[in-house]
């Protein structure tokens, strides 16, 4: 996805969830974050693979 | 527009990381991953939860210059340390990182490691120790391999302080394996694991026998043969999988209790009597009665390939973990010897060190007669099980499903030895021994006396059948607090450790007792 429609996006989510209007958010930083090396070698490989994942309830 | 004095600072800091996430080089990390291991950094990443882990000292470096150790010298000295969350509570670990420099054991990555684990002694939570390493490294002499003590000595301060776990992710090898051989739980890997004080080279050298490095000291061999691997997985990911199912169980530390967990009850008791045989000498699986009525699915079963005639793990009850001790029919009659003495006492002291009441399965006809158990020390074993139920201050409670004969029964949670409650079913026989073998003694010379022997032994073995083979007489003695029907089990067992749960017992001050090791 180009990097105009993505932080479009992000854009309108900020601007509802503080319920002001788009035009009012002012992005000032913007960084694309990198796949993790291990996100990567899951995906080169082709690994099924789910984090154990519990809550404490 | 920023200082240019800042943006140099930052472009500086930014080509530090880049080389310290370089680690030993793209060539050393491929072939990592080309025998199918992670990184030491990507092992973290799976260990802890998502974005989660924080990086201790990652510029470290060795201050030893001999051997060309000056030129060789990488940011981390081969070892990535800090802290993270798994379940969403802090733990802490080192993993070592076998593409600098072998992973090897210089004085800065020992001291690194021992930063983590005083840490996470101080914040009380868990420590995991992930090793793949060659050893101690042989450049920097002395200073590598005393890094070793003070691992060693931190280990012991914080057992039974805090949950210690050790992950085998390649070798480990000579002084170094003694770490995890302190730690409460060792996890290995099917292909890329060995653990042994002396390699194969060293053997031949020595004793002239040859033999392979996983044949010597492989995952299956510390499984299943010497006992000392608690658990094995296909691979790194679903080894550290494991590793936060394990932790989900434990608590933090000593003072804490496991997290409560909901999940499904279940109550399958109805079927107990189709699961476990009247006949004493017909043998099942005592993990089918287990999973009649712990939660689904939340039964992990420690070392299910060494002393199999003794099934132990975790599991949970409403929620709420417990440690099980149970008899396996399946093998050795689920007879008591050297190795399940040895499995079911740690075990039970674990238990006892974290606040993990236990339950304990029953139907053992004896300990293993014979030379090889007399002479290898069973009686020095065996008091080990004793001594750790006797010890255990958690909340104890027993079912005793068949047989309980002799030596065993006593060994196997009974309530001298400070059981909360003992509950049996109506097929139970609580006696010295089988009747078999009893009216052997017993009635030997009245069978001798008698005109038709096998006439007379029928009828010896029926009365004492009659008289002690079952467990009213252990009831009326106070011995059994109550016969359950099959069906009461799962009721019985959860109400008397929801009962339980605010026990208070204590033993006389000491500085620690001396369990016969």
């Amino acid at each position: 996805m180009e990097t105009e429609k993505i932080l479009a996006m992000a854009v309108a989510a900020v601007a509802e969830e503080k319920g002001v209007q788009p035009k009012h958010v002012r992005v000032l930083s913007f960084k694309e974050i990198q796949k993790s090396s291990l996100e990567k070698f899951i995906e080169d490989n082709h690994i099924s693979y789910h984090k154990y994942q519990l809550e404490d309830s | 527009m920023m200082d240019a004095k800042w943006q140099k600072g930052i472009d500086r800091l930014i080509h530090k990381r880049e080389v310290i996430a370089a680690a030993g080089g793209l060539d050393r990390i491929a072939k990592q991953h080309s025998s199918g291991k992670l990184t030491a950094r990507e092992r973290m990443d799976a260990l802890f939860d998502d974005d989660s882990f924080c990086e201790f000292n990652d510029m470290i470096t060795s201050r030893a210059t001999d051997f060309g150790m000056d030129k060789k010298k990488r940011p981390g000295d081969g070892v990535v340390t800090g802290y993270g969350y798994i379940h969403g509570r802090l733990a802490f670990a080192s993993s070592q990182d076998f593409t600098v420099e072998g992973g090897s054991l210089g004085e800065a990555q020992a001291m690194k490691i021992c930063h983590a684990m005083d840490k996470a002694l101080e914040m009380k939570a868990p420590f995991i120790s992930i090793n793949d390493s060659g050893g101690a490294r042989i450049e920097e002499g002395i200073d590598g391999l005393s890094g070793y003590a003070d691992i060693f000595y931190r280990n012991t301060a914080a057992s039974g302080v805090i949950p210690q776990i050790s992950v085998i992710l390649g070798p480990c090898a000579g002084g170094a394996c003694y770490s995890p051989a302190i730690t409460d739980y060792i996890f290995m890997t099917e292909k890329n694991s060995q653990m042994y004080i002396t390699g194969p080279a060293v053997v031949k050298s020595v004793t002239g026998e040859v033999i392979s490095s996983s044949d010597l000291g492989g995952a299956s061999v510390h499984s299943s043969t010497s006992g000392v691997a608690h658990f094995v997985y296909p691979d790194d990911l679903s080894c550290l999988n494991g590793v936060r199912r394990l932790l989900g169980y434990l608590p933090q530390n000593n003072e804490d209790k496991p997290m409560h967990v909901e999940g499904i009850p279940r109550d399958n008791s109805l079927l107990l009597g189709d699961i476990v045989p009247v006949d004493s000498r017909k043998p099942y699986d005592v993990r089918k009665v287990i999973h009649t009525f712990v939660d689904e699915g939340s039964f992990l079963e420690i070392q299910e390939d060494f002393a199999r005639n003794l099934v132990i793990g975790f599991a949970r009850l409403d929620g709420d973990t417990i440690g099980i001790v149970a008899n396996q029919s399946q093998f050795m009659a689920g007879a008591l010897e050297i190795n399940a003495s040895d499995k079911g006492a740690r075990f039970i002291r674990f238990c006892d060190c974290f606040n993990i009441p236990i339950l304990t399965l029953v139907d053992v006809p004896a300990f293993l007669p014979g030379s090889q158990q007399e002479h290898g020390g069973i009686i020095r074993h065996g008091a080990k099980l004793l001594f750790a139920y006797s010890e255990a201050t958690v909340p104890k409670v027993g079912l005793i499903m068949r047989k309980a004969y002799g030596g065993a029964y006593i060994a196997m949670n009974s309530k001298g030895t400070g059981a909360d409650l003992v509950y049996a079913w109506p097929i139970a026989e609580i006696a010295v021994m089988g009747a078999a073998g009893a009216v052997s003694i017993i009635g030997r010379k009245e069978i001798e006396r008698a005109e038709d022997p096998s006439a007379k032994k029928e009828e010896l073995l029926d009365e004492y059948n009659r008289k002690f083979m079952n467990p009213y007489i252990a009831a009326e003695h106070g011995y059994v607090d109550e016969v359950i029907l099959p069906e009461e089990t799962r009721t019985r067992i959860a109400g008397a450790f929801r009962m339980l749960k605010t026990k208070e017992r204590s033993l006389p001050k000491k500085k620690h007792g001396n369990i016969p090791l």
